[in-house]
């Protein structure tokens, strides 16, 4: 045996199933010809390839696909609504899916409320004070302020005595003070 | 819908499944486990596998469990040697097997002494052999199965095949003008 026949031999397989390109082809067929111990060989792999082909595929027994059926697609056939549901929402595949639409929802329920409590407090400062009823507010300011003004103005004497310089702090003495002075003054 | 997809691709490849487990453990019992067990999976993963990928990712997962059944039952030899205490099921007089009047397995005598000399095979060359001549499947095909390199695989089956015709070379006798026949 030199080393073409070896090389040859190895494309035997090809060379049955026809796989082969035309000039690989003739070349075995021709070596085929000349080689007595290749065509030996050839003829033994055909007879071991055509009864392997033959092989006869097994069917599987009833009671086996049975039991896959019952394990599978009718597993949950038989049981409640309920369970069905809840194999459906967290078992089968779909379980990223709801996951992600519970955390919309939780992120909607949160944050929504959030946002309108903040407008509705913005709104309601609005709306407690017109410019009239600032107007107004002044205006009462300003007759009481004359009038706290006016009664210290007749009582100056006792005010000074008593109250002003022995009893309060020294900042709200002074701060008397001073508006004694302002409204003493107009 | 997934259920009639499943039961579509059930009932089209359980026989593929089963024989290849049958083939590899020549065990009737231990192929109706496998079988189950790789459409268990498939059921469990449907989403997960790429479906023009289906058909050669079932055939590995037949593959790998029929390895992992075939490691088992060594140990189990292995533990079971010094009590003479073997399981019978594991030993693997397919002979009796096949001709069971129940399933109705019909292989001819070539194809039984066939199967005897693939059983004495190492496992790789085994799946190779079995996989591209019962199966008629392609060597691309195979390397997707095995996950061996297509180069790999045409030596591997080659390997395989010389020694399955050094095994097999007492069955052959000479015809009168260069034919070989099986004698059986």
């Amino acid at each position: 045996m030199n080393l073409q026949c070896d090389s040859i031999r190895k494309l035997f397989d090809e060379y049955i199933n026809n796989t082969l390109p035309d000039k690989q082809k003739k070349l075995i067929s021709d070596h085929l010809k000349i080689c007595d111990d290749c065509r030996k060989e050839y003829n033994k792999e055909l007879k071991i390839m055509k009864a392997m082909n033959d092989m006869p595929l097994f069917s599987c027994p009833e009671k086996v696909v049975k039991r896959i059926e019952s394990q599978t697609y009718n597993k949950y056939a038989e049981k409640s609504i309920l369970n069905r549901i809840y194999h459906w929402i967290f078992i089968n595949k779909v379980r990223p899916v709801t996951i992600g639409l519970a955390a919309v929802i939780l992120a909607v329920v949160i944050v929504v409320p959030l946002f309108h409590v903040n407008n509705s407090s913005k709104n309601s400062v609005k709306t407690m004070y017109t410019s009239e009823e600032i107007q107004k507010a002044k205006k009462e300011a300003e007759l009481s302020l004359s009038y706290i003004g006016h009664i210290i103005n007749e009582n100056r004497q006792e005010a000074v005595n008593n109250v002003l310089f022995d009893r309060f702090p020294k900042i709200i003495r002074e701060s008397l003070k001073n508006s004694i002075n302002i409204i003493g003054g107009e | 819908m997934k259920k009639d997809q499943y039961k579509k691709f059930l009932h089209k490849n359980k026989d593929q499944v089963f024989s290849y487990a049958v083939y590899l453990l020549h065990c009737l019992e231990d192929a109706e486990d496998v079988t189950q067990e790789v459409f268990l999976k498939l059921w469990e993963n449907w989403y997960n596998i790429n479906t023009k990928k289906r058909e050669s990712w079932v055939m590995r997962v037949t593959h790998n469990s029929c390895i992992d059944v075939i490691r088992k039952r060594k140990r189990i030899k292995e533990t079971d040697k010094d009590m003479n205490n073997i399981d019978p099921r594991h030993i693997t007089d397919f002979k009796n097997i096949f001709v069971n009047p129940e399933k109705q397995f019909y292989l001819t005598e070539q194809q039984k002494i066939i199967l005897s000399s693939i059983e004495k095979l190492p496992v790789k060359q085994k799946n190779v052999l079995i996989l591209h001549y019962f199966y008629d499947k392609k060597i691309k095909e195979i390397s997707d199965i095995l996950e061996i390199k297509e180069s790999t695989l045409k030596v591997m089956l080659h390997r395989a095949r010389k020694s399955l015709k050094t095994l097999l070379s007492e069955y052959f006798y000479e015809k009168k003008g260069g034919q070989y026949e099986f004698a059986v």
